[in-house]
């Protein structure tokens, strides 16, 4: 289709509209805090999830440690006795380690990405 | 770094340069904040409009294909941007069987020569704005944005055909406001 060049010159000339001063400046501070939002966030939740995980060990290891203290004079009602004792205990200090190490690798990982430059 | 071509700021911003954005922001400000107001018809809702495209564009360009121009791909952001804004799923709805024939008004040159320029763009304005939303657009998209009636069509959904008659009518329609108006004004100074 062809253009009608009057039309074409008449609306360039006095229908372009023109933006503020501060357009291009404002899209590029819009867009730095972005930037920023986008990285800080996942950061917040690596940090949310670090308390989560300390707060459910330290639950763990209460309840285990009341487990281990409940269970001996008692007993189950579950055939654990059929175990030899030296296993329930290399069970609790492995839930205890793994748990350990399991913290340290989040607490890694959060310190690498909070530098972000 | 302005006279580089937008597929090289593309990848100067790609690879890092965040500040490589501002070439392209100045490139198309003006054209995507006109777009945004020819749909919307409020300067401020349409400057917010515009920004936010600039910005969706920005962190869209690692999925931008560079199939198109990026104007036409930013002004794909631009229309979704402007619709969303005003509630609106569809950017055409009127019926456009009809052709609508005639010429152009022959004494407008005549008119338009009375006028100083900052008049004429008050006028042209009003004109634009009298104008139905598909036929203002399409004239935008066409005349100002500079696109071609294939890439109205890919940016609209619409036929060629549909586009071509909504440009001839809009045209016309444009003429006969923008004439009504001038005439208008002469009287009432006379």
């Amino acid at each position: 289709m062809q253009k009608d060049k009057e039309l074409a010159e008449l609306l360039a000339q006095h229908a372009m509209q023109e933006t503020d001063k501060n357009f291009t400046a404002d899209v590029m501070q819009k867009i730095a805090v972005m930037q920023t939002e986008k990285q800080r966030i996942p950061a917040l939740k690596q940090a949310v999830l670090i308390k989560i995980l300390a707060a459910l060990f330290v639950f763990i290891c209460i309840v285990l440690l009341v487990g281990s203290i409940a269970i001996q004079p008692f007993g189950t009602g579950i055939h654990i006795d059929a175990l030899p004792p030296s296993y329930t205990s290399q069970l609790i200090r492995f839930f205890i380690i793994f748990w350990v190490i399991m913290l340290a690798n989040q607490s890694l990982k959060k310190n690498n990405k909070l530098v972000y430059k | 770094m302005n006279s580089l071509t937008d597929k090289l700021v593309i990848d100067l911003i790609l690879a890092g340069n965040s500040n490589a954005y501002t070439v392209l922001v100045n490139r198309y400000k003006d054209k995507v904040f006109t777009l945004a107001h020819t749909i919307l018809l409020n300067r401020e809702e349409a400057e917010e409009v515009a920004q936010d495209a600039f910005v969706k564009a920005f962190f869209a360009l690692n999925n931008f294909k560079r199939e198109a121009a990026f104007g036409t791909w930013l002004y794909r952001i631009v229309i979704n941007t402007a619709l969303n804004k005003k509630k609106l799923k569809k950017l055409f709805t009127a019926d456009i069987a009809s052709v609508t024939t005639g010429d152009e008004p022959t004494d407008l040159n005549h008119l338009l020569q009375r006028y100083e320029n900052k008049d004429l763009k008050k006028f042209i304005g009003l004109a634009i704005e009298k104008l139905k939303a598909d036929e203002r657009i399409c004239i935008a998209l066409f005349y100002l944005n500079e696109l071609q009636v294939n890439e109205i069509v890919e940016l609209t959904g619409m036929t060629a055909a549909n586009i071509k008659v909504l440009l001839y009518r809009g045209r016309k329609h444009l003429y006969e406001a923008l004439q009504a108006l001038l005439k208008k004004e002469m009287n009432d100074l006379i």
